[in-house]
C-alpha cells in the first residue's frame, strides 16, 4: 500500500488535487474556497465521474470528513466563552426552534403549490429548514467572525438545529420501522436524546471546571502532547455522543467549550487549523461528488422557487425573530444572512426517505438543486455581508422589520497597536517584558508554555511564533518592536525573517557563534552576543577583584 | 471513529510518559500499539491500515521538508563520508548474516537498506532541544540524515524497479528523475513565488503545500514507484528557507497528529518475532549502537570537528529511524520480506531511538571524551598557585582567556576537548585535560590554591558539585536564569546572570531606538 497506492489513497489524492488547483485557480474570480471545493467535488463526482459511488471507497475518505466536522466544531466551542453562551443563549433557541416551525410550514404550503404529494411536500420542507452548520462556522472563520456577536447568535441557533436533527431522526426511524410508530417509542427516544445531551453537558461542566485545567495544564509543557491530548478529549466526547445517538458536532462543540476557558485554547485552536482545513476540504469535495443531480434538469423551476424561498424567505423569517429579542438591524441582518441555504444533512435525509421508499428519485434531486444553488450564493452572501447590509440599509428595505436602528450591539475587538512584542518567556523575555511594561512600553508577552506567564504586569498571548496565525494576533503588522529570547535557532530565524517582511525591528537573543550568522543573514537588527558579554561581565569582575587585591 | 479515537487515546498515552521518563515518544508510541494489540482492544483493520499510509505520507513528507539544503553544503563530503561508512557496517552485518544464517538476498539487502538510515525526526529533535541546531555537530549530523535518506529513497525506487512484478522499471527511474528534477525547479522558482510573491491567504498556502505533496505521491504512483518517494522529493522541494520554515507553521499540525498515529498503528500491525529473528534484531543493534560510531569516529574527526563534538555526531547517528520501517514496509508488500522481517526491524528501530537520546547525552559525551587517546600531555613544572583557574573554554571562556592574558600569565585553563587543549597548548597557555566538574581534575588543577576560578560550565549540577567541594578561592560561575543565581549564591558562589546581562543589552537597544525615534519625530 505505501508501495503502490489503496483505493482510498487515490481517491483522497484525486480530491485534495481538485481542491487545491480549484481554490487556488478560482481565487481569480474571488470564489469562496467552500464553493470551489463543492465546485471540484461536482466536477470530479456528477460532471466527469472520474469519482462516482461505484469507484469511491466510503469508509476512510468518510471518516476524513467526519474528522473535518469534528475540528470545525471543536475550534468554534475553542472560540466561545460561557459568558456569550448565556448572551445568545435565549435568542438562538427561540430563533432557531420559531425558524424550523416557521420555514417548515411556509415550505410545506409552497411545495403543495408547486405540485408535490403531501409526503414529498413533507420531506422537502423539513429538508428546508435545516441550515448548514460546516459551511456557515466555515465561512465565519474564513472572515474571522466567529468572535463576532453575530457569529456566535448563528453558532448557537445551528446547535439548537442540531438537537431539532435529533428529534427528527428519531421520528424518521420511527417513520420507516416495520413495526408501528408508537408513541411510547418515540417518548423513549426523544427521552434519550434529550437525556444524553443532558449527560455531556454535565461531562462538560465537570470536565472543563475540574478534569482539563490540571491534566491539560501538566501537558501545555509540550505543544505536542497538549495538541493530541486535547484532541483525544474531543474524539472521546464525540464518541460519547455517538453512543447517546447524538451527532458528533455537538460532541466536539462541548469538547472545545470544556477547554474554552482554559489559557491555551486559542493557540490550540491555531494547531488545530491547519488539521482542520485539510479534513474540512475533503469534506465539501465529498459533498460535491457525491450529489445526486440526475433529474435535476427536470425540476429546475421548482428547484429555483424553493431555492429562493431558502435564500430570501430563511432570513427575512430569522430578522423578525432576532429583531423582537431587541438586536439591532445591524446584528439581526447579519445573522439572518447565516441560514440561507441548506444543510449536508438535508441531503442525507431526502435520501434516507428514498431508502425507505417514501420519496422517489425526482426529489433526492430537487434538494440536490437547492443545495448546490443555496451553498452557493449564501456563500457570497455571508462573505459580503457588511457590503449588503449597507446596501439593503440605504434602500431602507429593513426598516419594515422594527429593529433597533442605533449602534451595534457590541464593541470592536480592540487591536493592539505600536506596542512591543516579546517571544520566550524564559529569565531574559520576563526580565524584558517587565522592564519594558515598567517604562510604559505596551508589551505583549508570547509563549507556548501559559505557566511561564504568570505573574506577567504586561499583556499575554500563549501560542507558537512558528505559526503565522499567532503572529496576527499578536498585531506584528501594528508592533514598534519585536524581540525574541527564544533559545530556538531556526524559530529564531523564521521570527526574524517575518519581522523584517513586516518592517519591525527586531531584536534577537544569539547565544552562540553559529546562530548570529545566520540572524544577520536573515536581517535582525540587533543580535544581544549574549556569550561573549558574558565573558567581558567576567572580565570586568576579575579586573574589579584583581584591582581590590593591589 | 472509535477506531480513530483509540488510537489517538494510545498516542496520548505515549506522549505523557514520554514527558515524565524522557524516552522518545515513537518508542512508547509503537508500545502503546503493542498494548492496543495484546488487549485485544477492538479496532477497525481497514482503517488501521489507510491510516498508517496517510501518516506514513507526512511522515516522509515531514522527513524530506525537515532538512534546509543550503547552509548544508560545505557538510557535504564529511556527510557523505558517514552515510558510506554507514552502509559499509551495516552491509558487512548483512553479508555475514547472509553467509552464516542462510539468509535470503533480498532480506539481507532490505535490512542493509533499511538501518542505513537515521532517523532525521528524532535527530532534529535532539539538536532542536539541545540548541544544536545550527552548531558544526547539528550541521554534520543534518547533512548526513539527509544524505542518508536521499541514498535509501533512491534505493528504494531501484528495488521497485527490479522487483518481478514491475512491467516498467525504466519508466520507475525516469519518474525518480523526473521528481527530482520537479523538486528542484519547485524549491528554487516555484515555492517561492507562489508562497512568497502571490498574495496567499493562510488555507491557500496551506493548499499548495498540499497540492505539492499529493502531486508528488501521483506522479510516483503514476510511473509505478513508491508513493513515499514522491512524498520524499515534495519534502525537498519546499524545504528552502524561508519556504520550508514558513510550511513548518503549517506541517506542525500534520506532523504531531499523524507521526504519532503512524508509530501506534505500526505497533499494533507488530508481530511477535522467533527466537531467530531476535537474535538478528539483537546483531543489528549491537552494531549500530557499538560498531558504527567507531567506524564513524575517525571520519568526523577527520573534518575537524573537536573531540567532544565528533563524538557527539556520531553517538546521534547511532541509530535507526522512520525510513528504515517505510522500507521494510515496502519490502513486504513487494513480496520480498516476510511479515516477521517488518517486527524486527520495528524493534531495531525501537531499541536504537531508545538507546540514543541517551547515548548522546552530554554526561555520556563526556565520559566517551575522556577515554579518547590524545597526544597532549600536559603537566605542570611546578604546582600553580594564586592562579586564575579558568573551567571550560567555549565561547565564554575564549573570551575570558582573551582578556586575561595581556594582564596575567597565571592562568590554568581545563577542558574536556582534546582537540581545544592540543590548540591551547600551542599557543603555551597552561591546560589541563579532563572534565571540570571532576574532583579529581581540580585538585590536579589545584583548585583550592587558585585566587579565582570562573566557570563556564553548563551543567547546574557540575557547579553545584565544584561550589561544594572547592573553599577557599571566589568562584564566579555563568548561568543564564535567576533561580540557578539564586543556588549558586546560597552555596557561596559569584554569579553572572546571562539573562541579566542579555536584558541590560537588550533596554540600551531600545533605550537607542527610541531616542533615534524621538528626534526623527522632532525633525
Amino acid at each position: 500500500m505505501i508501495f503502490g497506492g489503496s483505493p482510498f489513497f487515490d481517491a483522497l489524492g484525486i480530491f485534495v488535487i481538485a481542491a487545491a488547483l480549484t481554490v487556488l485557480l478560482a481565487r481569480w474570480l474571488r470564489l469562496p474556497s467552500l464553493v470551489s471545493y463543492i465546485a471540484a467535488g461536482l466536477l470530479i463526482g456528477p460532471i466527469t465521474g472520474l469519482i462516482g459511488p461505484e469507484t469511491t471507497p466510503p469508509e476512510a475518505l468518510d471518516l476524513l470528513g467526519e474528522m473535518g466536522i469534528v475540528l470545525l466544531m471543536f475550534v468554534v466551542g475553542l472560540e466561545l466563552s460561557l459568558g456569550r453562551i448565556r448572551e445568545v443563549g435565549k435568542v438562538a433557541i427561540a430563533a432557531g426552534l420559531g425558524q424550523v416551525v416557521f420555514t417548515a410550514v411556509i415550505g410545506f404550503g409552497l411545495c403543495l403549490m408547486l405540485g408535490f404529494e403531501v409526503i414529498e411536500s413533507v420531506f422537502i420542507a423539513t429538508a428546508l429548514t435545516f441550515s448548514s452548520t460546516a459551511v456557515v462556522v466555515r465561512l465565519l472563520d474564513q472572515k474571522d467572525e466567529l468572535h463576532a456577536l453575530y457569529g456566535q447568535i448563528a453558532v448557537g441557533i445551528f446547535l439548537v438545529q442540531d438537537i431539532v436533527v435529533v428529534v427528527v431522526l428519531t421520528f424518521l426511524a420511527g417513520l420507516g420501522s416495520q413495526d408501528t410508530m408508537s408513541a411510547g417509542s418515540i417518548a423513549l427516544g426523544l427521552a434519550r436524546a434529550f437525556g444524553g445531551m443532558g449527560l455531556l453537558l454535565v461531562a462538560t461542566l465537570i470536565g472543563g471546571r475540574f478534569l482539563l485545567p490540571p491534566i491539560l495544564g501538566w501537558a501545555a509543557a509540550s505543544p505536542r502532547t497538549l495538541f493530541v491530548w486535547s484532541l483525544s478529549w474531543c474524539l472521546g466526547l464525540v464518541i460519547a455522543a455517538h453512543a447517546l445517538d447524538l451527532s458528533a458536532e455537538i460532541g466536539a462543540f462541548l469538547a472545545g467549550l470544556a477547554i474554552a476557558q482554559l489559557r491555551f485554547a486559542d493557540d490550540l485552536r491555531r494547531r488545530t487549523h491547519p488539521l482542520m482545513t485539510f479534513f474540512i476540504a475533503v469534506f465539501f469535495v465529498s459533498l460535491g461528488a457525491q450529489m445526486e443531480l440526475a433529474d435535476a434538469g427536470a425540476f429546475w423551476f421548482e428547484g429555483l422557487v424553493l431555492s429562493l424561498f431558502v435564500l430570501i424567505g430563511n432570513p427575512i423569517i430569522f430578522i423578525w425573530i432576532i429583531a423582537r429579542f431587541g438586536y439591532s438591524e445591524r446584528t439581526s441582518f447579519l445573522t439572518s444572512v447565516t441560514v440561507a441555504q441548506i444543510s449536508e444533512f438535508s441531503f442525507i435525509f431526502a435520501a434516507m426517505g428514498l431508502s425507505m421508499g417514501l420519496i422517489t428519485q425526482p426529489i433526492l434531486s430537487v434538494v440536490g438543486v437547492v443545495g448546490v444553488v443555496t451553498i452557493a450564493i449564501s456563500a457570497y452572501m455571508i462573505l459580503y455581508n457588511h457590503e449588503l447590509y449597507a446596501v439593503l440599509r440605504r434602500a431602507r428595505l429593513l426598516s419594515i422589520f422594527g429593529a433597533r436602528t442605533d449602534e451595534h450591539d457590541e464593541r470592536p475587538r480592540p487591536r493592539l497597536g505600536d506596542h512591543v512584542i516579546v517571544v520566550g518567556m524564559n529569565d531574559l523575555g520576563r526580565r524584558v517584558a517587565s522592564l519594558l511594561h515598567e517604562k510604559g512600553e505596551t508589551v505583549l508577552a508570547i509563549d507556548t508554555d501559559s505557566r511561564k506567564m504568570s505573574g506577567l504586569a504586561c499583556q499575554t498571548l500563549v501560542g507558537d511564533v512558528d505559526y503565522a496565525s499567532t503572529l496576527e494576533d499578536a498585531g506584528l503588522y501594528g508592533a514598534r518592536l519585536a524581540i525574541s529570547a527564544l533559545r530556538i535557532e531556526n524559530v529564531n530565524k523564521l521570527f526574524v525573517f517575518r519581522c523584517r517582511r513586516a518592517g519591525v525591528p527586531v531584536a534577537v537573543y544569539a547565544f552562540d557563534r553559529p546562530m548570529r550568522e545566520q540572524l544577520h543573514e536573515v536581517g535582525a537588527t540587533y543580535l544581544v552576543e549574549a556569550r561573549q558579554a558574558s565573558g567581558n561581565r567576567l572580565l570586568a569582575e576579575l579586573e574589579r577583584l584583581h584591582e581590590v587585591g593591589g | 471513529m472509535i477506531t480513530v479515537g483509540l488510537i489517538l487515546a494510545a498516542a496520548a498515552v505515549a506522549l505523557g510518559l514520554a514527558m515524565r521518563t524522557r524516552i522518545p515518544t515513537s518508542v512508547l508510541a509503537i508500545v502503546a500499539g503493542v498494548a492496543l494489540q495484546v488487549l485485544s482492544v477492538p479496532v477497525d483493520g481497514g482503517i488501521v491500515r489507510d491510516g498508517l499510509l496517510i501518516a506514513a505520507t507526512f511522515l516522509v513528507f515531514a522527513v524530506g521538508a525537515e532538512i534546509e539544503r543550503k547552509p548544508l553544503r560545505p557538510y557535504r563530503r564529511v556527510a557523505l563520508g558517514l552515510a558510506s561508512m554507514t552502509l559499509i557496517a551495516t552491509a558487512a552485518v548483512g553479508a555475514l548474516l547472509w553467509a552464516m544464517a542462510d539468509l535470503n538476498g533480498w532480506t539481507a539487502i532490505y535490512w542493509v537498506t533499511a538501518l542505513s538510515a537515521s532517523s532525521t525526526l528524532l535527530v532534529f529533535d535532539l539538536l532542536r532541544s539541545r540548541q544544536q541546531l545550527f552548531e558544526p555537530t547539528g550541521r554534520v549530523v543534518s547533512a548526513t540524515t539527509l544524505m542518508q535518506d536521499l541514498m535509501v529513497i533512491v534505493t528504494l525506487a531501484v528495488f521497485v524497479a527490479l522487483a518481478p512484478s514491475t512491467p516498467n522499471p525504466g519508466g520507475i527511474l525516469a519518474g525518480v528523475a523526473g521528481l527530482a528534477v520537479a523538486g528542484w525547479l519547485l524549491s528554487r522558482w516555484i515555492a517561492p513565488f507562489v508562497l512568497e510573491r502571490v498574495k496567499l491567504d493562510e488555507e491557500e498556502r496551506l493548499l499548495f503545500i498540499l497540492l505539492v505533496l499529493f502531486g508528488f505521491a501521483a506522479v510516483a504512483r503514476w510511473t509505478g514507484g513508491a508513493l513515499v518517494t514522491g512524498a520524499y522529493f515534495a519534502g525537498l522541494a519546499i524545504s528552502r528557507f524561508p519556504v520550508g520554515d514558513m510550511a513548518r507553521g503549517y506541517l506542525k499540525s500534520f506532523s504531531d497528529f499523524f507521526t504519532t498515529i503512524f508509530y501506534v498503528t505500526l505497533g499494533l500491525l507488530m508481530t511477535a518475532p522467533s527466537p531467530g529473528e531476535i537474535i538478528t534484531e539483537l546483531a543489528f543493534v549491537a552494531v549500530i549502537v557499538l560498531v558504527r560510531p567507531l567506524l564513524l569516529l575517525p571520519v568526523v574527526r577527520r573534518s575537524g570537528l573537536t573531540v567532544r563534538s565528533s563524538i557527539e555526531t556520531v553517538t546521534l547517528l547511532a541509530q535507526a529511524g522512520e525510513l528504515a520501517v517505510i522500507v521494510a514496509i515496502v519490502g513486504v508488500e513487494l513480496g520480498h520480506l516476510g511479515e516477521a522481517t517488518l517486527g524486527v526491524v520495528v524493534a531495531v528501530v525501537a531499541v536504537t531511538t531508545g538507546i540514543v537520546p541517551w547515548l548522546s547525552s552530554d554526561p555520556v559525551t563526556w565520559r566517551l571524551t575522556r577515554w579518547y587517546p590524545s597526544r597532549t600531555k600536559v603537566s605542570f613544572d611546578e604546582a600553580p598557585t594564586d592562579h586564575v583557574l579558568l573551567l571550560g573554554c567555549g565561547e565564554t571562556g575564549s573570551r575570558v582567556l582573551a582578556g586575561l592574558r595581556p594582564i596575567s600569565s597565571n592562568v590554568v585553563v581545563v577542558e574536556g576537548d582534546p582537540a581545544v587543549v592540543e590548540s591551547l597548548a600551542r599557543e603555551g597557555v597552561s591546560v589541563l585535560r579532563g572534565d571540570a566538574a571532576d574532583l579529581e581534575v581540580l585538585r590536579e588543577a589545584h583548585a583550592d590554591r587558585a585566587m579565582v576560578i570562573v566557570s563556564t560550565m553548563r551543567r547546574a549540577h557540575d557547579n553545584a558539585r565544584l561550589l561544594s567541594n572547592v573553599r577557599g578561592p571566589p568562584i564566579f560561575i555563568r548561568v543564564f536564569s535567576e533561580q540557578e543565581a539564586d543556588h549558586v549564591r546560597e552555596l557561596g558562589g559569584h554569579p553572572i546572570v546571562e539573562a541579566e546581562i542579555a536584558a541590560t543589552a537588550l533596554m540600551k537597544w531600545h533605550a537607542e531606538v527610541k531616542a533615534a525615534e524621538d528626534i526623527g519625530g522632532m525633525g
